[in-house]
């Protein structure tokens, strides 16, 4: 018997030993010295990004021309669902708006809030009777618009490229509640 | 197994089924099943021509009803009866090089009597032209639907204007 178990001592070789510590050290590496602990933390990390990113900050593909020079068409941003949770929307913020739901949003930025009186003369835009400032707008088409008076709820919506043609260019008033939240771009 | 255990199952099986086929056959699900084929028939790779053209639009007769009213929005009017919505939608498969339509954020709400139905979709068509430029439109459509003969038709359909036109 003793023999034997001389034999099988001596059949374990070093390079045996050598992959065995290798294999161990990988494993617990990747799983950790607790596979439980890790495993809860791999799924609180898949929930957390489910949360995160599916509710919160939504990313979303730019497609088009209308945001630029501001969005590239392509472009990724994250549209921050929060952002106007104790706070509301801005002039010049740049929103993000429903459709039918969120699978697809438009992205424009606000030019008109609630009672303001908006126009539009030769490209440039007038609100309350004065120039508004448009430092994102890198060229001007001249656009016309009479005069439009929003409502408590609508904000006047605009995209950045005021240099292509205004019968390309989707842009008009929409309601608070077509607002999704604001953008971040990067 | 006790006799219990197995009259549990069993009734648990049959509700399953029974949940599986109401499920399968739902107005929704046939609903969605028509939305999905219109969204089959009008996307294409390669552009369509001539008959092919005329013959693949044919094929969404059968899924609009016959005095069908679409009112496709600025700049556009509306198509009224479903041979003018066919012939429409022959001449986008002939002048598009290529395109996909899809119907997504679907939520249907059937009628309390099951005969109708109104859908609130968005429509968004991601068209290819000759020099491989992709370009996209969506927009929110609003739907009704009706049964006619067993089977659910669109009867009316407009588009919605997110942003209001100023100009």
């Amino acid at each position: 018997m003793a023999d034997t178990s001389a034999r099988t001592a001596a059949s374990v070789t070093t390079s045996d030993v050598s992959r065995r510590r290798t294999s161990s050290r990988y494993r617990s590496f990747v799983i950790g010295s607790r596979p439980g602990r890790t495993l809860a933390r791999a799924l609180a990390l898949v929930i957390g990004s489910v949360i995160v990113f599916g509710y919160v900050l939504i990313p979303v593909r730019g497609e088009g021309p209308s945001m630029h020079p501001t969005l590239r068409d392509g472009q990724f941003v994250l549209v921050n669902t929060f952002a106007y949770w104790r706070s509301e929307p801005s002039r010049g913020d740049i929103v993000a708006l429903s459709l039918a739901g969120r699978h697809v949003l438009y992205i424009k930025r606000i030019v008109g809030m609630p009672g303001d009186r908006v126009r539009i003369a030769a490209g440039t835009v007038y609100v309350n009777g004065a120039v508004l400032d448009e430092p994102y707008v890198a060229r001007r088409n001249r656009w016309n618009v009479d005069e439009v008076v929003l409502e408590a709820d609508e904000y006047l919506l605009i995209g950045d490229n005021r240099a292509m043609p205004m019968r390309l260019h989707d842009f008009g008033k929409a309601r608070r509640n077509r607002i999704v939240g604001r953008v971040i771009r990067w | 197994m006790s006799r219990l255990s197995r009259g549990g199952l069993l009734i648990g099986v049959v509700s399953a089924l029974a949940g599986a086929y109401l499920w399968w056959n739902s107005p929704e699900r046939q609903i969605r099943r028509v939305l999905a084929n219109v969204a089959d028939i009008m996307s294409h790779d390669a552009p369509v021509q001539g008959l092919a053209a005329a013959s693949a639009a044919a094929g969404l007769q059968q899924y609009f009803a016959t005095d069908v009213v679409i009112e496709t929005g600025r700049p556009f009017g509306a198509l009224t009866g479903r041979d003018t919505v066919v012939a429409a939608a022959a001449r986008v498969l002939t002048f598009a090089p290529a395109m996909r339509l899809e119907f997504v954020d679907t939520k249907i709400a059937v009628a309390g009597d099951r005969q109708s139905a109104s859908v609130d979709c968005t429509v968004m068509a991601t068209a290819t032209d000759q020099a491989g430029q992709e370009s996209v439109d969506a927009r929110e459509v609003i739907m009704t639907m009706a049964l006619v003969n067993g089977n659910w038709v669109i009867s009316s359909g407009r588009v919605v204007e997110v942003l209001e036109p100023v100009s």
